[in-house]
């Protein structure tokens, strides 16, 4: 009899995988998003935004990683 | 001698005189401090309306970034070489009460899965991903709705009213309309918090391309409207001296 687990698993680790894949492409929109708004309106909180969306980019990176390596 | 050349004014055998007044200062050279020092102290209608605005504008309360009088490191891509910032606003900053709450919501949500185990079926590996996920998602949350806040831009300068929307994430609109177009502006502050807090929305119609121009939940919504008047009123009287832009 086939393990049926082990596939419902895998199953798990694919949509956790592509929802991270999913979620790294928004952190790199937001990361463009924060760019171009900081270009446009100069305020003195903008270098801490940015710092802010390339830690979020950073973090999705780490969960991208994270699903492939550790499930 | 030296002889005159302009020969329409002056005719031919005039010996040129020497000014008796001091020569006209150079346009092209700075003004001297002094000079500058005596411009200053004039007393003209504008400088009257720009003391009024400053006497308005100073008495407002200061409410976390959402009201900026005169901030004197902002600039906007937009802006013209000459043009003065007045007055820069976001949204009265307790319309963002109901995210950040909604947010406190989301980060303590996990706690409960102790109560209602509905991760359990999950290998202990994913359950700490799925926590993970939501977490991350939870602050791209809150940053997202803090960036709308932070980028959604209402901008008074001496010449213009300037409307910034970022919609979503890859929606941005400028629009805006020059004061001497203003027609007519209307405060409107209704409802428990608008007049426990004092914020609400400005009406302006004018005669440019886009005809309405709603300042939404700004704070102190009298105040503004009162520097807009100052504004046309200074518009109207540089029309009236010539010296409109």
């Amino acid at each position: 009899m086939p393990d049926f687990s082990a596939y419902i698993l895998l199953f798990q680790k694919i949509v956790f995988v592509i929802g991270a894949l999913i979620y790294l492409v928004f952190a790199i929109i937001i990361v463009r998003q924060v760019t171009t708004m900081t270009k446009n309106v100069n305020d003195s909180f903008n270098p801490f935004l940015i710092i802010f969306s390339y830690l979020h980019l950073i973090f999705a990176i780490f969960l991208v990683l994270l699903t492939l390596f550790v499930l | 001698m030296p002889r005159a050349t302009d020969l329409d004014n002056i005719a031919p055998d005039d010996p040129i005189t020497p000014p008796s007044e001091p020569p006209a200062q150079n346009l092209l050279s700075p003004p001297s401090p002094h000079h500058k020092k005596k411009k200053k102290n004039i007393s003209s209608p504008a400088n009257n309306i720009r003391e009024e605005i400053d006497k308005i504008l100073y008495g407002a309360k200061n409410s976390f970034g959402s009201f900026q009088i005169k901030p004197l490191n902002f600039v906007f891509s937009e802006q013209e070489k000459d043009e003065q910032i007045i007055l820069v606003m976001r949204q009265h900053w307790f319309t963002n009460v109901r995210w950040i709450l909604f947010t406190l919501l989301m980060v303590i949500a996990p706690l409960f899965l102790v109560y209602v185990p509905i991760l359990s079926f999950f290998p202990p590996r994913y359950q700490m991903v799925s926590v993970l996920f939501w977490y991350i998602i939870t602050f791209a949350f809150a940053f997202e709705q803090f960036l709308s806040w932070y980028f959604n831009l209402y901008i008074i300068t001496d010449e213009r009213v300037i409307d910034i929307d970022f919609v979503n994430l890859l929606n941005k609109r400028f629009s805006d309309a020059k004061i001497s177009f203003i027609q007519d502006v209307t405060s409107q502050i209704s409802g428990f918090s608008q007049t426990m807090f004092n914020y609400g929305n400005i009406l302006i119609q004018t005669a440019a391309e886009q005809t309405q121009f709603i300042f939404e939940k700004v704070p102190n919504p009298d105040i503004v409207t009162k520097v807009l008047q100052q504004l046309r009123q200074e518009e109207e009287q540089e029309a009236i001296e010539g010296r409109l832009r």
